[in-house]
């Protein structure tokens, strides 16, 4: 067989295999629980999260521990736009994506001097600080209480309530911030990402000398992740009916970073299976032990586990195709 | 050989301290349109620093650096680039984490146009224009003969291959002025006269080469003038045939006898 026709093969092999995901995941409420239903929309928002990480990390190298933040500021604008502005909830929502993008803009440009542990220093402490601000300014973000009883979002009169409502606006969302992702890692904009991801074997010397403004492209990642959090918190908000400082503080940034590194985050797969395994781990422990276990222990088993598959797999899961012997569908991209 | 065209690149008494230490001293010379200008000196002598200096990688201590009347001091790497100046890297800093194409796909980026929802929303002008980087990275695959090469790893490249890889990088960009740094370091006899049939190529084909080089046989017969520094400082500038005869020289690089 030709490689044309081995090509053109493997494309409608890969379209069948679209065609019959998607059936199944726009299916998927008619059989299972609201319970699940939940931890789907859960794992989905934080896919979000971590697949502008994924970019961020994973393909351009540059360690963000500020996405708690980021997924605070979308969550916070937009349930204050809507409670107290009157702003129309999805306008609420689009504008929390685009303040968070503009705060990512300033920030980002000084820190993104820097590189490597440091940066990961100053995201956390902005990431500390955003959450400790939603504790103080009372006024505005309601305390440590945060905020509730907020117009939610709806489609003409009609309010989405339900779960099953919120696991097809974030099977949209997530689907869109997807493949946008997808389009960008194999253009012109992942290739200078991995020119200047100085872990996996770029330089950012020799991106510039041939002409890539460094310092534009991992501004613009760093302001795509943050604008992916926001979205992602404004639509938790949405969905959880209210907001406070508990719901994104700093741990949350650690805890971002870990699934993208146990999914793995040279893959956007793995920006989607490190939540999955996270968030589907941590329920099965309080399902299993109902929690008759102290506090703390369920952190102890899911850190035990997390060892365990790096060990096994450095490469997070989505290694686990190729460490089986299937060569990756994509060939040498993403 | 008299040539009357302006200098296309210009050092005006450039001098670079890093701390205490002098890396380049006081130096000055211009390089002139579409000749190979090598540059020659002991190790440490300051020829890698020079060119980093001419890319911006670090600013100089003082002095002035004009490419074709513009101010290079206080410029960005990329936009000294833009300008017309690209450059290989002694160790070749190779993107290893992609393919040989694409390597040299991302010299097209500093001209490319297309936004960023032009490329997230798979745009045809996004198409259009990504077809047409792979087709000007390709055609400098093809012309320093990496044709077979395009999905390879650079971790699986020879050494010839990688340092070849560079230039076609730095070629993407279309510069005027080509700076190599050692672009036949660890390569055999062959593949050195291979590589400066190459230079010379691109000399005829309109480009300027500023050559540093460590193998004096190959350098001597392929510059047109010749750069001597030691110790950070100029201490010769003139035709291979005089650099030869040059006393100090002598002493200082070429031992006596």
């Amino acid at each position: 067989m030709s490689r044309g026709q081995r090509n053109r093969q493997r494309s409608w092999q890969k379209l069948g295999a679209g065609v019959a995901v998607g059936l199944f995941l726009l299916l998927l409420p008619l059989w299972v629980s609201s319970y699940i239903q939940s931890i789907l929309i859960f794992i989905g928002l934080y896919s979000m999260v971590t697949l502008g990480l994924c970019l961020l990390m994973g393909y351009a190298g540059q360690i963000s521990l500020g996405q708690s933040a980021f997924f605070g500021i979308g969550g916070y604008t937009t349930v204050i736009l809507s409670l107290k502005c009157g702003v129309w909830p999805w306008g609420s929502l689009a504008a929390g994506a685009f303040l968070t993008g503009v705060v990512a803009y300033v920030l980002g440009k000084p820190f993104l001097r820097l590189t490597g542990f440091p940066l990961a220093v100053v995201t956390v402490a902005f990431a500390m600080l955003i959450a400790i601000l939603a504790g103080r300014l009372d006024f505005l973000t309601g305390g440590h209480d945060g905020l509730t009883n907020f117009p939610r979002l709806s489609i003409g009169t009609w309010e989405l309530t339900k779960d099953f409502h919120y696991y097809y606006l974030v099977l949209a969302a997530l689907s869109l911030l997807f493949l946008f992702s997808k389009n960008l890692v194999r253009s012109k904009i992942g290739r200078a990402m991995r020119a200047v991801d100085l872990f996996a074997g770029g330089s950012e010397t020799a991106a510039q000398s041939v002409g890539v403004n460094t310092s534009e492209i991992k501004l613009k990642i760093f302001v795509i992740a943050a604008v992916y959090a926001a979205v992602a918190g404004g639509i938790y908000a949405n969905y959880i009916g209210n907001i406070h400082p508990g719901s994104f503080s700093a741990w949350w940034s650690i805890l971002f970073v870990a699934m993208i590194v146990i999914g793995g985050s040279g893959n956007l797969w793995g920006a989607i299976i490190g939540p999955a395994l996270y968030i589907s781990i941590r329920e099965s422990i309080s399902q299993f032990t109902r929690g008759g276990i102290p506090a703390g222990w369920e952190s102890v088993i899911f850190g035990m586990i997390l060892v365990t598959i790096l060990i096994l797999l450095p490469g997070g899961i989505a290694e686990l195709p190729r460490k089986l012997g299937f060569r990756g569908d994509e060939g040498g991209d993403p | 050989m008299v040539n009357a065209d302006p200098p296309i690149l210009s050092i005006n008494t450039v001098t670079k301290n890093f701390g205490g230490l002098c890396a380049v001293n006081r130096v000055s010379f211009n390089v002139r349109p579409k000749e190979v200008l090598g540059i020659i000196g002991p190790n440490g002598s300051g020829k890698t620093t020079l060119l980093n200096l001419i890319t911006v990688i670090f600013p100089p201590t003082s002095g002035e650096i004009y490419f074709k009347g513009h101010k290079l001091n206080g410029l960005r790497p990329y936009q000294v680039n833009s300008l017309g100046i690209a450059r290989n890297f002694q160790d070749d800093k190779i993107f290893l984490n992609m393919s040989a194409i694409e390597n040299a796909m991302v010299g097209s980026h500093g001209r490319s146009r297309v936004g960023l929802y032009g490329v997230g929303l798979h745009l045809n002008s996004y198409k259009k224009e990504e077809q047409e980087i792979f087709e000007r990275a390709w055609n400098q695959l093809a012309f320093l003969g990496l044709e077979k090469k395009g999905d390879t790893s650079p971790s699986a490249l020879s050494v010839k291959e990688r340092h070849l890889l560079g230039i076609a990088r730095a070629l993407v960009t279309e510069p005027e002025l080509l700076l190599l740094d050692e672009p036949v370091a660890g390569l055999s006899f062959k593949e050195t006269e291979e590589m400066g049939d190459l230079i010379l190529l691109l000399r005829e084909r309109g480009m300027t080469v500023l050559l540093i080089e460590h193998r004096l046989q190959m350098i001597m017969n392929i510059s047109d003038r010749l750069i001597v520094l030691n110790f950070g400082c100029k201490i010769a500038e003139g035709a291979p045939a005089e650099i030869r005869e040059n006393e100090e020289v002598i002493a200082a690089y070429l031992g006596k006898g």
